[in-house]
């Protein structure tokens, strides 16, 4: 294993324990305080709509809404078939399969 | 086993055979998962050291995504990886009142591998039955298995791809992100946060560059999360 990857995973781990184990240290007697639930709530939402928003239609650093930007097309198919299946294979398999259909037909 | 001696090993059991139906979805997401690690750059064994301590798909995905797209700084790296692990925060809390009565190693391990899914099958089983931290354990177990065992098989799957990045493949990771995101938006405050960090998200990434739009988005949607839940009780 090279050092780098080590101390990057290492880092990782300490962020994601941090949030498994501050809970029961401070929380354990008085509960979660009702302001930061709320916040806490929509943070994956968030989180995750600001990984796919960019990446659909600022695939390569500017933003590009043509025809030719295979991401936005293949994301607008993707957001098709999750809202209309529910199945996460089903989604991401073809949504895989729209964006290298895409690259064979237009390279 | 020794943990379980004067536990109840029959809940341990139904909570290994509950989680079971779950890995249906889990072993498709950790293949992938271990299949871009490897597009990032991420050895096999890298790829298990990281399933092994991080055990956490959201994690490992956000990581990927932010090295594909160019270098980011460690702090940076990190300060993503404890934003979407925020709400891990919420789901133990809800656990706390049962967790704190049990022996210190014994509740280490279910607050180490707590996951959504094994935090709903836990839920659900305390409605009908109370709770049991046999159960959660069995539940845990059963995830934690499969997901380091998926990530390390989809390392080698990586291998036999050839510059996987030329076909688009980096989209894969944003398919996974949309298959997780999109059953959530039936919410109605929920879609418009979607929205908010849509927009933000793109006018920061096009204006701005780096890596911060993840950050931005997050602080300006959550905001509005809770802004409009805070209308919606003044209306109801």
């Amino acid at each position: 294993m090279r050092a780098e990857f080590v101390i990057l995973i290492i880092g990782m781990a300490i962020s994601a324990i941090f949030t498994r184990f501050i809970s029961i240290s401070v929380f354990s007697n008085t509960g979660v305080p009702l302001y930061l639930e709320k916040w806490l709530k929509h943070t994956p939402t968030a989180v995750f709509t600001a990984l796919i928003a960019p990446a659909m239609f600022v695939p390569k650093g500017q933003f590009d809404l043509s025809i030719e930007n295979h991401y936005l097309l293949a994301g607008i198919a993707t957001i098709f078939l999750a809202w209309r299946y529910h199945n996460f294979v089903l989604t991401v398999g073809m949504g895989t399969l729209v964006i290298v259909g895409l690259h064979c037909l237009q390279p | 086993m020794k943990l379980l001696a004067q536990h109840s090993q029959k809940d341990f059991w139904e909570g290994c055979q509950d989680c079971l139906p779950l890995m249906i979805g889990g072993i498709p997401v950790g293949l992938t998962c271990g299949l871009m690690g490897a597009i990032a750059g991420f050895n096999p064994l890298e790829v298990l050291f990281m399933s092994a301590l991080v055990f956490s798909g959201a994690s490992q995905f956000v990581v990927i995504t932010m090295l594909q797209a160019g270098s980011a700084t460690l702090g940076l790296l990190m300060l993503n990886v404890l934003l979407v692990n925020l709400h891990n925060i919420l789901l133990l809390a809800s656990l706390a009142p049962h967790l704190i009565k049990l022996p210190k190693l014994f509740r280490h391990l279910l607050c180490f591998s707590i996951s959504d899914g094994t935090y709903a099958l836990t839920m659900n089983r305390v409605q009908h039955h109370g709770y049991s931290a046999d159960y959660q354990l069995g539940a845990s177990m059963i995830q934690y298995f499969f997901w380091i065992t998926s990530n390390l098989l989809g390392t080698f799957a990586g291998r036999y791809i050839s510059n996987p990045l030329s076909w688009g493949l980096d989209f894969t990771l944003t398919a996974v992100f949309i298959a997780i995101l999109i059953p959530k938006l039936r919410d109605q405050t929920v879609l418009y946060v979607s929205i908010v960090a849509a927009i933000t998200a793109v006018l920061a990434a096009t204006y701005l560059g780096g890596k911060w739009y993840i950050i931005l988005a997050s602080i300006t949607a959550t905001l509005t999360g809770v802004y409009l839940e805070g209308r919606l009780k003044h209306e109801g």
